[in-house]
């Protein structure tokens, strides 16, 4: 029966947890960092951020862990594991996403605040670090959320590097009991909670630190 | 959908019940239901094509409403009362007023949309479809190099940004040009 799985369960769900916490806080830094870049950066970095977002915006993450676990080995003569090569992959995947949703919130942050700030005689890293970071941050939650949820669920592609994630150890579970039905539905189940109760809790913190009229509309897909 | 939820309170609460499930499960999680779940009750989805087809268009319906849902809130209050005091019936005034401002607001959201389709249409990968990551897969294994990887991530880039980049343009030159906001 199912119930003799349930560690496997436990277990699967807990390395997709991890790794969805690994891609969005290494994606958080990828993200500012090239949202910063992409701001105040001169032409140069402009082209070659553009070049990364673009290519991990525009392709298939599957291709892409493909790629990273099969491909960049071969290429570089390092060899790595599925769940290095997932966790870096997930991590530059989601930074390319994040870049945009920063670089909206910093461009958010009025330029009578950066005159201001100049004209107080700050530096341009006091500017950043006290000015903008701060209310960058706090607009950017919404949009953050959608990241979160689509990167939570794209975790599951993780299965054709075969790390041992939530999907593919229900993949393994149901070729074992025949019974795909019900391990779906778990799965499914699993997965919709998890999401469901995140946003919720990602909502309730939005709401409590957001700036009174200083919101940006989110895309109005949840990509 | 959209349309649907504008109408009825009950429908718009199931219909709020499907947006969340959608949203809230992987689309390889519902393809792998649909083919190894409900194969052996609904023959049809013994074909893992129409198992991916059928997972990516409920999914898709789902983002679809939500993007159509913003674009119509998007037409102003003021339009349909005026609509209405012009003696228009309901029927005439999503017909005449809304859609065809809504449309031009779902533009660059469709884009997007459509880009995250053939992205995701990858994942027919795991259920062994031979679309292009397949194909890359078959060829990397028969070739050991790793360019066919990276020739598919080219190929899907330049098909999925000339489209999301071109409907985006084209969402805001309409609005420009008919003065939506």
């Amino acid at each position: 029966m199912l119930l003799d799985y349930i560690d496997f369960i436990v277990q699967s769900f807990v390395t997709t947890l991890i790794m969805t916490f690994l891609g969005l806080s290494g994606g958080l830094v990828l993200g500012i960092l090239s949202a910063l870049g992409d701001v105040y950066g001169n032409r140069f970095i402009r082209i070659i951020i553009g070049a990364y977002v673009e290519f991990f915006r525009g392709s298939p993450l599957i291709v892409q862990l493909l790629l990273f676990y099969f491909s960049f080995p071969v290429l570089t003569g390092i060899k790595w594991d599925s769940f290095t090569a997932g966790a870096v992959t997930l991590m530059l995947n989601s930074g390319a996403y994040q870049k945009g949703y920063f670089k909206g919130a910093i461009e958010a942050v009025s330029k009578d605040q950066l005159l201001a700030a100049r004209s107080l005689g700050m530096t341009s890293g006091q500017i950043l670090r006290h000015i903008v970071l701060p209310q960058a941050f706090r607009i950017v939650i919404p949009s953050w959320t959608n990241e979160y949820v689509s990167l939570g669920l794209s975790t599951s592609a993780l299965t054709v590097i075969g790390l041992r994630e939530l999907t593919t150890i229900s993949k393994s579970i149901a070729a074992q009991t025949f019974e795909p039905l019900e391990v779906y539905s778990l799965t499914g189940l699993i997965y919709l909670t998890w999401i469901s109760i995140s946003i919720k809790i990602l909502n309730y913190i939005y709401s409590r630190v957001k700036i009174p009229g200083l919101e940006i509309s989110v895309g109005a897909v949840p990509s | 959908m959209a349309i649907t939820k504008q109408l009825s309170r009950k429908a718009s609460t199931i219909l709020e019940v499907y947006d969340n499930i959608m949203r809230g499960i992987p689309v390889l999680v519902i393809m792998l239901f649909l083919h190894f779940g409900l194969a052996a009750f609904i023959p049809i989805f013994r074909d893992p094509f129409i198992s991916t087809i059928i997972a990516l268009g409920l999914r898709s319906c789902a983002f679809q409403s939500q993007i159509f849902r913003g674009a119509m809130n998007s037409v102003s209050r003021d339009q349909m009362l005026a609509a209405v005091s012009l003696g228009m019936t309901k029927m005439q005034i999503f017909r005449h007023i809304i859609i065809p401002q809504a449309f031009i607001v779902a533009l660059p959201g469709l884009g997007s949309e459509i880009a995250l389709l053939i992205k995701d249409s990858s994942y027919s990968f795991v259920l062994g479809v031979l679309d292009l990551a397949k194909y890359a897969d078959i060829l990397r294994a028969a070739q050991k190099s790793f360019y066919p990887y990276l020739l598919a991530a080219a190929i899907y880039v330049a098909i999925t940004l000339p489209i999301a980049s071109y409907l985006d343009r084209l969402g805001s030159a309409l609005k420009t040009k008919y003065g939506l906001r």
